[in-house]
């Protein structure tokens, strides 16, 4: 039997259970105290399980529901769970949509309207909720079926109809896309969308997809697609909305049986709730009396209700459970409690209680189980699982315990968001060509993508990218050719100088750069060996403490931070000295990472050294790092401006004895004065903002000691390859959890409003940041908003303050003295201020994209609702260019493409950062990506150079010259970017198993490969094919194939050509042939119809090659 | 941490019927070590979990009993090697102020412990070590200069002396703790170790409180 059913066995046995179950089926209303935690989370699902029928339950609180709702998820299943969490538009009036929760609500609704029977945890809010009157889901609901008749374009009309969104691609919930005889459709209560094929007129196949890569998982045989709003106006026809709302009660079945908890409590909060909403007295009494309406909607139930301890008549069945007593994260304690209980037992019961003991996974479970052991601490009945409850309890009557990890550490317990990822762009789509992008071509230079022309080579049509340069100059590019081509991405989307053609500006300016990016692989180079070379220390491996110490972080690791904490810990293991670098925003926990590998040095007997750039950084550092090693005789101190020159000695005399383990501070760790006995760890914060004499110094303790290098500006993962070896990178990007979405809105300027927003963050107890990126008016500013909001204390920080007020403003602000801070751009990044959750932009027109970006990152790293306003001028007064930036602007609401591009722009920064600041100018010269690309081939070749000449490749390029027509007709794929994409990835191949995917993509995603297509597809296998045998040409004429060998290959150097022509020859003799110049090549007759030729050849070759025998070689245009 | 007034009277109690007096500031110098050690046992296993409801008997007094014997001249330069949660070395440094100690372990955890403590008892001349004894011996300001070696370890004998024999003064005497099977121990030692003269005494005057088995081995080079 597993963990769960054995604690909802021991439930079962209790009397005051069967008590329970008895009186439900005689009583209309039965009351129940006496339940702890999770123990009522137990008696719902013992509920639910012993009866037939509809269980709904309702709490006072969204935090409660969602609790109770995970707790049931683990108990009973999660398809027998449904929950209805409280819509955001009521509220908060932003016209916000939550997907996650919409998701939520819907899957309930449709799950209830077609009567299924599940348990329905909800909170207060719902009991108020204005619905579509149930009939609506059943009456507008469409089902679609193999094998059945449907008229294609009235489906498509439908399907818009109940609110789905029609887009070019299918990402998202509530999204459709149309293509030839294919529908995608994604709604929101289904995990992933759904693809409706058709044949004509009828349904051939239904398949669920995979949103990001656009393919196809598996197939259902029938879908029921229901309306993707609950939005009224929009839906109900004709009647008014104010009379058609339904509760959440309408959708039930009437025999269902409601739990509610803390009625009085309810109906008290839904007073408050519905008083607060309308001001007006009329209206109110009105109101008052809705609850009224609820509360007799409610009696036609039956009902179960918890009450409070001692509350209520002498008929309430009392379950007697207790919080179990606390144990402040000490062992000891749970070992006396269970000593105690092997003795006495519980509550006078003669055989010991059953004890579990739930942790969050089953690593926490290993681990808990080694300490048990190595402990020594025994129970007879104890279990410790997997199970996330949110709160033990202890309950006699059923001879049952149930400690839970979080309570027994303290921690705060985490809620399991559903983790919808919210995917931005994938590189791919990044690159992404979109007509009138910049683009480079490495032989021409910067030009302008003008889109895809359609020209025709010996009278067939094959597709080309159109590149306009400067003074209309144009330049066509053939698809094979397409990997010459990158998109031009720079730094802020500066526009480029176009190239002019013919002229040798452009290839000096790259021969320039290349030279320069050459210096610089070599540099990564050298340090590489170097430090594979260095002799280093070997950090001894974890001990108990180090586990202590990682459980005792007061929230869950998120995947990645979990892998950077694996990382760093395997490379100070090992001898070789760590470069490690950790890429991740603010407060997505970089600095745990920091204080586990610190702990860990520490541990090993060595000294650390953590190294930030500001006076108020290395501040907030040392107090994180002191807290969370508060409970280890760790010694950590601060060397920096905050401490008196007499403290400052001390330290310093201390880092030389050995008494302080870990010192955190400024450049003035780098002072002559400063000596370690023993340093073996050196964490640097925002290596970037140290200036070259810092980082000269810094390079002194890099080849010796482990380096730990954090920094929250974004590196391209691209970068990751060219560095590989030279300094290894770790990236954390997710989110930590219970972390919300910033709230984004644009609106012109509105005193009133924006004293609103100030308000709603002062009486929540938070802080403001207010940005004017003016000096000469930022004090008008100030002046205007102590005005609007004279309760608050306001500060003002702009750069030509002295660095020492600056600090103290800072300082001061985040110690919470103002509540809100005037500031210019200089808003330091590094710096964690949780408790500021609201940001105000003024005049965020001015302000570029990533700016605006960045700024509205300083918010929203709580577990607190952040907002972000930009607050712009009317409309009519902004010009062109601000309008265009506003619109992407906008898309920040949604993490859509606007973040992302944003994000691209800081990632360049980043790569500036990284490899050295004259390199933002190389990367505005070519463009980021063949700036990469150039950087990745120059530390390849120059670790080729390394290699023995023999092993070097001989590289070759096959032409390919045809008769046929060859690509994507616009009739079967419409759209230009998702072209040039499949273009761009099929000049990319390097094998044919790339191709046949390629092919069966298209297959799965657009329907039936059209001719042309086929032929394009078997054209790139020919001239894969043409590169594995050494052939530099092959042509395809009317009923003739000729082709010849590269001359490269027929030199000596070449080995296994040499081997591999002798069985050439024995396999099809007959086609060889000397040509002009005695040129070696093959001459073969072929079929002259355009539907079999190219396979026809690509046939041929295949059979040319001795089976089994290539290794395959890439197919590698050299750039320059 | 605040001394609790129990474990001051408990100790004032033991200590007197060891025939030792306790001054205000060693007791509660004690107490606080006392507090600090159960604090931390599980954590950082300075003693065997039986033993913490025997602290006072087993290692504080045991300990600090050994400074009555004459070794521990004024001002000796005394190591404690394995000092583990700073038995015997801690104790004899807080009866006798004068001695100038270091305590030396390989185990990180041990010596954050004590350093952690010390700086609450505010003792000088007082340092830990976080070394093997094999690395420390052979750093110039460690070699030959100690006047005694002391050492609770387990360890036989004949491995004890050769692993500290470094540590110690020309005229320098290794002071070990022993239970029974010491006439073995000490037939080994000589027999590899000829020059060498040992010397075994009981623990004087130390009441009821110690085991008596226990008994003092002084090691030192010819006599």
């Amino acid at each position: 039997m597993k963990p769960v059913e054995r604690i909802l066995q021991h439930f079962s046995t209790a009397a005051q259970t069967r008590e329970l179950l008895s009186k439900i089926h005689e009583e209309r209303v039965v009351s129940v105290k006496g339940t702890f935690g999770t123990l009522r989370s137990v008696l719902l699902a013992c509920l639910f399980e012993s009866q037939s029928q509809q269980v709904t339950y309702f709490c006072l609180k969204k935090e409660e529901a969602e609790e109770v709702k995970e707790d049931l998820e683990q108990l009973l299943g999660s398809d027998k769970v449904t929950y209805f969490p409280e819509s955001l538009f009521s509220d908060q009036g932003f016209g916000h949509v939550n997907h996650n929760v919409l998701k939520e609500r819907l899957s309930t609704l449709e799950s209830l309207s077609v009567g299924k029977r599940s348990i329905v945890v909800s909170d207060a809010s719902a009991l108020l909720a204005d619905l579509p009157d149930p009939g609506y889901y059943s009456v507008k609901k469409i089902v679609v079926t193999v094998g059945e008749s449907l008229d294609f374009e009235s489906l498509v009309v439908d399907l818009v109809e109940l609110g789905f969104v029609r887009e070019q691609r299918v990402e998202h919930h509530g999204e459709m896309c149309v293509r030839g005889g294919l529908i995608d459709i994604f709604p929101y209560s289904s995990e992933y969308p759904y693809r409706i094929e058709f044949w004509d007129d009828e349904v051939e196949s239904i398949r669920l997809f995979e949103p990001d890569s656009q393919r196809s998982l598996e197939q259902v045989e029938s879908i029921a697609i229901f309306p993707q709003e609950e939005d009224l106006s929009s839906n109900v026809d004709g009647s008014s909305s104010s009379a058609a709302g339904a509760s959440l009660l309408k959708y039930l079945p009437d025999n269902a049986l409601l739990v509610l908890d803390e009625p009085d409590l309810i109906f008290k909060s839904l007073r408050e709730r519905l008083g607060e909403s309308d001001g007006n007295e009329d209206a109110n009494e009105d109101l008052q009396s809705n609850v009224l309406v609820v509360q007799k909607a409610l009696q036609g139930f039956q009902q179960l209700i918890f009450v409070a301890l001692g509350g209520r008549a002498s008929g309430t069945i009392d379950f007697g459970a207790k919080a179990p007593v606390s144990f402040g994260g000490k062992l000891k304690n749970l070992r006396l409690a269970l000593e105690k209980l092997a003795v006495t037992g519980l509550n006078g019961q003669v055989a010991p209680p059953h004890v579990y003991y739930s942790c969050d996974n089953e690593s926490q479970v290993e681990r808990l189980e080694n300490i048990f052991s190595d402990e020594e601490i025994v129970f007879p009945c104890l279990n410790i699982t997997a199970l996330n409850f949110h709160k033990g309890f202890v309950f006699p009557a059923g001879n049952v315990i149930v400690y839970t990890d979080h309570e027994f550490y303290g921690r705060a317990r985490r809620l399991r968001l559903p983790q919808k990822r919210f995917k931005g762009l994938t590189p791919r789509e990044l690159k992404h060509l979109n007509v009138g992008d910049y683009v480079v071509h490495v032989d021409f230079g910067v030009g302008i993508f003008r889109g895809l022309k359609k020209i025709s080579v010996h009278s067939h049509e094959r597709e080309c990218l159109q590149i306009e340069y400067r003074d209309r100059d144009t330049v066509y590019v053939r698809i094979e050719r397409m990997d010459r081509v990158n998109k031009y991405s720079s730094k802020n989307g500066a526009s480029p100088n176009l190239s002019k053609l013919g002229s040798l500006e452009w290839r000096k300016a790259k021969d320039r750069t290349k030279k320069k990016i050459k210096d610089i692989a070599r540099d990564l180079i050298r340090i590489y060996a170097k430090r594979k070379s260095e002799p280093g220390f070997a950090f001894s491996e974890d001990t108990l403490w180090q586990r202590e110490l990682e459980v005792s972080f007061p929230f869950e690791d998120t995947p990645d931070q979990m892998t950077a904490t694996v990382e760093v810990k395997k490379d100070m293991e090992n001898a070789k000295p760590m470069d490690r670098l950790i890429c991740g925003d603010v407060g997505f926990g970089k600095t745990e990472v920091a204080v586990r590998a610190a702990f860990k040095a520490v541990l090993s007997g060595k000294q650390v050294a953590v190294l930030v750039p500001t006076t108020i950084l290395a501040y907030q550092h040392f107090n994180t790092f002191r807290e969370r090693l508060a409970n280890f005789p760790v010694q950590v101190e601060m060397l920096s401006r905050f401490r008196t020159k007499a403290e400052q000695r001390e330290i310093v005399g201390k880092l030389k004895t050995g008494e302080v383990d870990i010192v955190i501070g400024t450049h003035r760790l780098l002072s002559k004065d400063i000596e370690f006995k023993d340093l073996g760890l050196l964490i640097v914060d925002e290596e970037h903002r140290f200036g070259v004499t810092h980082k000269e110094k810094l390079k002194r303790f890099r080849v010796t000691v482990d380096v730990l290098t954090l920094t929250a500006t974004p590196i391209p993962r691209t970068l990751q390859f060219s560095l590989l070896g030279a300094r290894d990178m770790t990236h954390i990007t997710t989110p930590p959890r219970n972390r919300l979405p910033i709230i984004t809105e644009i609106l012109p300027f509105n005193s009133q409003y924006i004293r609103e927003v100030i308000m709603r963050e002062l009486d929540r107890g938070g802080q403001t940041f207010f940005v004017h990126n003016r000096v000469r008016s930022i004090n008008r500013v100030a002046k205007m908003v102590s005005e609007l909001v004279p309760e608050a204390d306001i500060a003002v920080a702009h750069g030509q303050l002295s660095e020492k007020e600056l600090e103290t403003v800072m300082v001061e602000f985040v110690n919470k003295q103002y509540q809100i801070l005037i500031s210019t751009l200089i808003i330091e990044s590094g710096l964690d201020m949780p408790n500021v959750n609201t940001i105000i932009m003024n005049r965020a027109d001015k302000l570029g994209l990533a700016q605006l970006y960045q700024l509205r990152g300083r918010v929203g790293r709580s577990h607190r609702r952040a907002y972000a306003y930009f607050i712009i001028p009317p409309i009519e007064r902004l010009t062109e260019d601000s309008l265009k930036r506003l619109r992407a602007i906008e898309e920040f609401s949604e993490i859509g493409s606007g973040s992302q591009l944003a994000m691209r722009d800081l990632e360049i920064r980043g790569a500036g950062n990284l490899l050295g600041a004259e390199q933002t100018g190389f990367i505005d010269t070519l463009g980021f990506d063949l700036y990469n690309k150039i950087l990745e081939e120059a530390v390849l070749e120059l670790k080729e150079e390394q290699l023995p000449e023999k092993e070097q490749k001989v590289m070759i390029e096959t032409q390919v010259e045809m008769d046929f027509d060859a690509f994507l007709p616009e009739s079967y794929l419409s759209s230009g970017p998702d072209r040039v994409d499949i273009y761009r990835r099929l000049t990319d191949t390097h094998q044919f198993f790339d191709v046949d995917e390629i092919e069966a993509e298209l297959r799965d995603r657009f329907g039936r490969v059209p001719q042309a297509t086929e032929n394009l597809l078997y054209f790139v296998k020919v001239r894969l094919q043409g590169v594995q045998i050494g052939l530099a040409q092959i042509s395809i004429d009317h009923d003739e194939m000729v082709a010849l060998f590269a001359q490269e290959v027929l030199d000596a150097q070449a080995e296994h050509f040499k081997e591999w022509l002798g069985s050439m020859v024995a396999n099809a003799a007959h086609t060889f042939e000397f040509f002009q110049d005695k040129q070696l090549g093959l001459r073969l007759p072929i079929p002259s119809d355009e539907t079999g030729k190219v396979k026809f050849v690509s046939d041929f070759l295949t059979s040319l090659i001795p089976e089994g025998s290539a290794k395959r070689e890439k197919i590698k245009g050299e750039v320059f | 941490m605040i001394a609790e007034q129990k474990k001051i009277d408990q100790l004032r109690t033991a200590f007197t019927s060891a025939r030792m007096v306790l001054s205000e500031n060693q007791a509660l110098q004690f107490a606080l070590y006392w507090q600090a050690v159960l604090a931390w046992n599980s954590k950082a296993k300075l003693v065997s979990k039986s033993d913490e409801n025997r602290l006072l008997e087993r290692h504080f007094i045991e300990s600090a009993i050994l400074s009555k014997n004459e070794v521990f001249h004024p001002h000796a330069n005394v190591i404690d090697v394995g000092t583990g949660g700073g038995f015997p070395g801690l104790p004899l440094k807080i009866v006798r102020p004068d001695l100038r100690m270091t305590l030396l372990d390989s185990k990180r955890w041990k010596t954050l412990f004590l350093r952690d403590l010390i700086s609450q008892l505010k003792l000088s001349d007082l340092r830990v070590e976080n070394e093997r004894a094999e690395v420390l011996k052979k750093q110039s300001e460690h070699i030959a200069c100690y006047d005694v070696v002391v050492c609770r370890a387990v360890m036989q004998l004949n491995a004890l002396y050769p692993l500290v024999k470094e540590f110690l003064a020309p005229t320098g005497v290794l002071l070990s703790l022993k239970g029974s099977t010491l006439s073995r121990e000490i037939i080994e030692l000589k027999k590899e170790a000829p020059g060498l003269s040992v010397e075994v005494t009981e623990l004087q005057e130390t009441g009821s409180m110690v085991s008596d088995k226990l008994k003092i081995v002084l090691v030192r080079a010819g006599s």
